[in-house]
Order: C-alpha cells, then structure tokens, then sequence
C-alpha cells in the first residue's frame, strides 16, 4: 500500500511540502583528527606550515594550494587573535549554533596566516569591529569539533 | 574536434568499501599526485582543472569550493560538474573539450566519490522526482531488476546467466589491486548471494565505493611531447534522454531510441567500424549490473538482439578470452560513483598502454571503448587508440 | 563497527563527524501534474495525448517531450491495465521522506493503463507473492474511499490482480 509523507500546503495553484532527512558522517582524515584532538583535550590550536610559501595555515590542511607541496610542520599558534572582518545575523534559522543576534567573524590568531571563521561572544554586537583583539572561550565539556569553542571574546 | 587530446598522465586511488583513514579532499589529493607524476609534470604545468562528483552522496554541495588546494585548482581556471551516475564520463567529455578548443594545452580532470559518508538508499532517492516516484522508495537496483526480468521473459535467458557474468569479470578485478571487490567469485557463489531485489542478487549489484581518479589530457602537440606514449581520445559521442521511470524513461513501452545504443552506433559508424566484436579489442563499460551485461553487449552491437547470453555462456567475454569485458572486473566490482564512468576510460588506457597489470588483455590493444551512463541518461561514449591515425 | 538505523556502517575507530541534514522543500505542481492529481481525487487517472505524434504522458506536462508542441487533449485512461514489469523490494529501505524504514515487503510495477499502450504508470501491486506475478498480467486500480482521497498519488492504494475471460 502506498503511503506518501507529503503535505498539501496550497491548493491553487498546487503546492505539495515533503522532506529530505538524511544524517551524513564524515570521517575527518588525519590532519583534522589532529587539530580536533588537540583543540579537546589540551585545548590548544596547531596550524600547518609550508616552507616553500612561509604560510601558517589555520584551521591546518594536507596540501598547500599555492605550490602544491605536502605539508607536515605542526606549529602552535595563539588562543589569541585578531578580527579580520565580521557581520552580525539577526534572522532566525534552525541551522543557527546559537540564539540570533549572532555576531560571525573571521579571527587571525596570532601566529596563523589565515582566518578561522567563528563566533563572537561577551561582546554588544554594535561594538565589534575589524582588528579587535579577541581570546578563545573554551565550551567545558569538549567533544571534538568546531564548537568545542564557545566563541572569541574581546582581550582586555 | 579542432585539436587531437590524448591521456598522458592516469592516476587512482585503491577503491573500498570505507576510507576511513583520510577525508575527500586528502583522498583526491593522492590520485591528483599519482596522475601528475605518472605524466612527469608538475602542479604548474597544469592550465585547468575539471573536477565532479555526486554532490547529494557526500551530503556537502559544492566541494570544489573548499577542496581548491588538495584538488591542485588553486587559481586556476576549470569547472565542476555533476551528471550523476555518468559524473566521471561527463568529466572527460569536458576535459577532452577544453583541451580540444585550443584554451587550453593540459587539463587536469578529477571524478571522486567518498560514499563511507552516504546513507545511500535514502541519498539516491532524493534524485527521484518527489510527487510521483520517490516513495516508491526502490533505488538503483528496482530499474535493474526490472530489465533482468524483461530480458529473461524475451530470449529465454536462464537466470543463472548473470551469475556467470559476474563471475566471469571477477576473474579480471581479481587481478586488478585497484578495485573494491577483488574477490574471485564462481558462478554458483554469485548464485548463493542474497536476494535484493528480485532477480537481482548482492554481487550482481555495483557496490558503494569510496575512491578518485584523475587523468591528465594534452592537445596533439603537447601529447607528442609527452614522456609516456599517448592515448589517444579518438572520438566521443554524448546521447541525452528523459530520466528513468519518469514518464516511462528506463522501462519505456516502446524503449527505442535507446539512448546507448544511440551513442554506441554514432561512434561505430563515425569510425568505420563494421564489426565491433572483432574491431574493439577491450571493453570497459558502465554496466552497473551483471543483469545488463546482455543488455549491454546487444546495444553495443557485439551480438545481435537477444542473443548476448549464449556469448556468455560459452564464456567468451573473460578478460583473456576473445571479447574482454570489462577486464577491470568494472562497475559491478567497483563503483566510487563520481570516479566510475573515468576509471571506465582510466582503464581502457591502461590497456592500451600495456600497463594494465594482471588482469592486462593476451594481445595488442589499439582501439578500446569505454564508457558512462546512468540515471540520468546521458549516455558518454569514447574510443580510445593507441595510434593518431 | 557500527552499523546505524538508516543502513550506514561506521568504522568507529576512526575520527568521523555525523553531521544531519535535515531539509524541507516545497514543491510547486504546475498545471498539468495539478490535473493529474485532481483527477485522482475524483477517482480517475487524466493523462495527455500530443496532438501531434500521439503520445501519451503519465505524468502529465505541458509540451510533448518528442515534438516540443504543446500538450491538448485530456483523455481518461485506465483503470485496469497490464503489467509491463515489476520487482518485489524485499531489503529493508530508509526513506528520508518520512523519515524512518519502509515496511518491506512490497512490489512495485509498471503498468500500461488501457488506452494508453504507449506509457506505463509506476506503482504498486497487491500481489506479493513471486509465483504469482507475470508480466502481462491483468490489474486494476484500487481507489481509496472517496472522502479519504487527497490528490495525491496515493489515492490508488495500489493495482489488484483481475481475472478476466480470454
Ligand atoms: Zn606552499
Ligand atoms: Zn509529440
């Protein structure tokens, strides 16, 4: 017997509402595993290095696009940082991490070359601005992902 | 095609079950070098970058946005496409363009597929139109099934056949190491495996594969310049039709024109070839069944309509015997969906390059067929030799 | 290893990451797939005819697929009919539409509709049992009583086996 999830969400002109639920999982691969394991347990951030082009890249990846070379040089880098630019979102959605008015940012963490892309927290949304100083805050029970940081606070 | 393309440089990962050791963009990233050192370039010499894969099966659309780096595109210019099932045979035919238009003198071209992510009967079917079809909720397998039915019921084919088939191409993946299933398998073995869908059984069914492959394409006179002998891309043929069961598609009343058989002779008779059972020396084809192995054969004009079976029941279609059918032990044995319809072709040059490996045909390859078709029909079709003219 | 609901097997020795994606999507029918479906509704399968090639579709659309003209003629097809084809899904089957596992076992088919022998109708038949499918064998449609019909394809529960004299 056939049986159809859809729901009729308008009749002239028809309009028919279904979903699509399906749950992914991805293995990370051995660099992220890395980053994550130390982000968790020693609560610290390793960037890569490549030599050949003298970048820092954060979060870390396997191949630098710029000459193509392999990299293996771990390098700790800050907790702390820079703000290289922001925004703040106010609409509400259920893929959201957290509670709107949300304030997004690119952070350069000292050491690094490029920008991890994160959260703002302890801050006014109207006082944010590019080239503040802002520290990592830790979430207290880690798991192992990108959230395991709460958001970047304002260095005083 | 203004300018000559030809395959220098060929490059693929081990192909399994799960990848559990590295993500996409590090599992691309090795058969990116592989492809590049097979062809003694660097990263530089490279001009574009044509990457595609199945975006629903990774569940992370738009990869190429993020996978610049491990890909080897970082700015460069190229593109990304998805045409399902036919992804990897899709990715030639645009590679083997832009290297022909002259744009171009060396393309990178990339098809990856990591499905260790995917919950894939429920991922598939999201390509299903979603009022009339998708809840029928039957898969790839159901279309297939459907055809192994039909094909029974017309010519009289046993059932065992299919078994045979798969059996008879386990004896190719067996040696290949690059494949997922490189189990040698015998026929009653196949016969023994569980029911999926009806006649369909577990090893007469393509596999999901994790797995990338990447080829390195040259104009004529880049190709001749080139450290391994060329392999030459002499001709393509893309054929398009409605997709599947969808207002008839796959299971038509009246299936003809069958977009396939469309392309397969477009390319025979462009290419004057008469007999393509004595002409082709090695088959590489998209055949995700064993159940279409028949089907497949008698569209491709090997044997005339309804009589493939007995080709396999004499066991001709072994990779060492007079028709080689998919010697990699194909589609069935390994199935990275994304990377299937280019290791179709990756594989073809292999051959005719000698450099196949174990499962490498008794005799001189110089022209191969290979191809890619799927769901959503386009039907990608190429001839591969081993000499420009 | 392990293995979900949804039949994905996880090497958990590995790092992964399960990340949902949990979307809903609103899909506009057009006029002609409206068509269909109303005449579901009514307890009649409505299809078009190209008035240039005669061509059937199920489902409707607007322009024939072959000529590119447009589609006229309404026609009543049905609602007995011949199977063209079918398969029974005996593996369990994770739809992300519901979401959650579709009851096994089920047979799908596809059927030319009388008058209509050009195009088949994918759905479902009573009939589970493999010694007593064929192809060519006669069915019917089973419609829903009326005042639980939707418009939706649904509306035929599924096709049930008819004898009829030869
Ligand atoms: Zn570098
Ligand atoms: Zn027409």
């Amino acid at each position: 017997m056939l049986k159809l999830p859809l729901k009729i969400v308008n009749e002239d002109p028809l309009v028919l509402q279904g979903k699509i639920y399906l749950d992914y999982a991805y293995y990370v691969g051995p660099i992220a595993t890395r980053f994550f394991t130390d982000l968790r347990d020693r609560g610290k951030f390793f960037g890569i290095r490549c030599g050949e082009c003298g970048i820092t890249y954060m979060p870390p990846r396997g191949t630098c696009g710029r000459c193509f070379g392999k990299l293996e040089e771990w390098v700790e880098v800050a907790p702390q940082g820079t703000v290289i630019s922001h925004t703040i979102t106010y609409y509400p959605s259920v893929c959201h991490p957290v509670k709107e008015p949300i304030v997004y940012a690119i952070v350069k963490l000292d050491g690094a070359d490029t920008g991890l892309i994160h959260m703002l927290g302890d801050v006014e949304p109207s006082e944010a601005y590019s080239g503040m100083r802002v520290e990592a805050v830790f979430k207290e029970k880690r798991e192992g992902n990108i959230l395991d940081i709460k958001y970047f606070k304002p260095l005083r | 095609m203004k300018e000559r393309v030809a395959i220098i440089g060929i490059g693929q990962t081990k192909q399994s079950y799960l990848k559990p050791e590295v993500n996409a963009e590090e599992m691309v990233n090795e058969a990116v070098r592989k492809a590049i050192e097979d062809a003694r370039l660097s990263m530089k010499d490279i001009d574009a970058v044509v990457s595609g894969n199945i975006e629903f099966l990774e569940g992370h659309y738009q990869a190429d946005c993020q996978f610049a780096d491990g890909f080897g595109a970082w700015m460069k210019p190229g593109l990304a496409i998805q045409t399902g099932g036919c992804t990897g045979g899709s990715l030639v035919v645009a590679g083997t363009m832009l290297a022909a238009s002259g744009l171009f003198n060396k393309v990178l071209v990339i098809g990856w597929q990591k499905m260790d992510a995917t919950p894939f009967t429920g991922a598939i079917n999201t390509t299903r139109e979603p009022i009339y079809d998708r809840h029928l909720n039957v898969g790839a397998a159901a279309f297939l099934a459907a055809r192994g039915i039909r094909y029974m019921e017309e010519t009289g084919c046993p059932e065992e056949i299919a078994s045979l088939s798969r059996a008879l191409v386990s004896e190719g993946a067996s040696r290949n190491p690059y494949t997922h299933i490189n189990r040698r398998l015998t026929a009653e073995e196949v016969m023994k495996s569980r029911v999926i869908v009806w006649p369909v059984r577990f090893y007469h069914l393509a596999p999901t594969s994790c797995g990338a492959a990447a080829l390195v394409l040259a104009n004529e006179s880049e190709a001749k310049k080139a450290v391994k002998k060329p392999v030459w891309i002499k001709d393509l043929v893309v054929v398009h039709r409605e997709t599947s069961v969808y207002r008839g598609g796959a299971v038509e009343v009246s299936s003809s024109p069958d977009a396939v058989e469309k392309a397969a002779t477009t390319l025979f008779k462009r290419n004057g070839i008469v007999n393509p059972r004595k002409e082709i020396d090695v088959w590489e084809t998209y055949s995700p069944s064993s159940w279409y192995d028949m089907f497949d054969m008698e569209r491709r004009h090997i044997a005339e309509k309804g009589q493939a079976w007995r080709l396999i029941e004499k066991e001709l279609t072994r990779f060492d015997r007079e028709i080689p059918w998919n010697p990699s032990g194909g589609v069935v044995c390994s199935n990275p969906i994304g990377a299937s319809g280019m290791l179709r072709v990756l594989q073809a040059a292999l051959q005719i390059r000698g450099e196949a490996g174990g499962h490498q045909v008794p005799k001189e390859v110089r022209l191969a067929q290979a191809d890619a078709y799927g769901g959503t029909h386009w039907s990608e079709f190429f001839l591969l030799s081993k000499y420009l003219s | 290893m392990i293995e979900r609901a949804d039949g994905l097997r996880v090497d958990d020795s590995y790092y992964y990451i399960t990340i949902p994606l949990h979307l809903e999507y609103k899909w506009a029918q057009g006029h002609y797939f409206e068509t269909f479906l109303k005449g579901l509704k009514q307890g009649k399968i409505l299809i078009n005819q190209c008035p240039s090639c005669g061509r059937h579709q199920i489902p409707p659309i607007n322009v024939c697929g072959r000529c590119h003209v447009e589609m006229g003629e309404w026609k009543e097809v049905g609602p007995r009919g011949t199977v063209f084809a079918f398969n029974i899904v005996v593996d369990p089957v994770y739809d992300s539409g519901i979401p959650g596992m579709r009851e096994v076992p089920y047979t799908v088919a596809h059927i030319i509709l009388d008058g209509a022998p050009d195009v088949t109708i994918y759905h479902e038949l009573e009939e589970q049992d493999l010694s007593k499918l064929k192809v060519g064998m006669r069915v019917e449609a089973v419609f829903k009583p009326e005042k639980e019909r939707e418009g939706l394809l649904s509306d035929i529960i599924y096709f049930r086996t008819v004898t009829e004299p030869e």
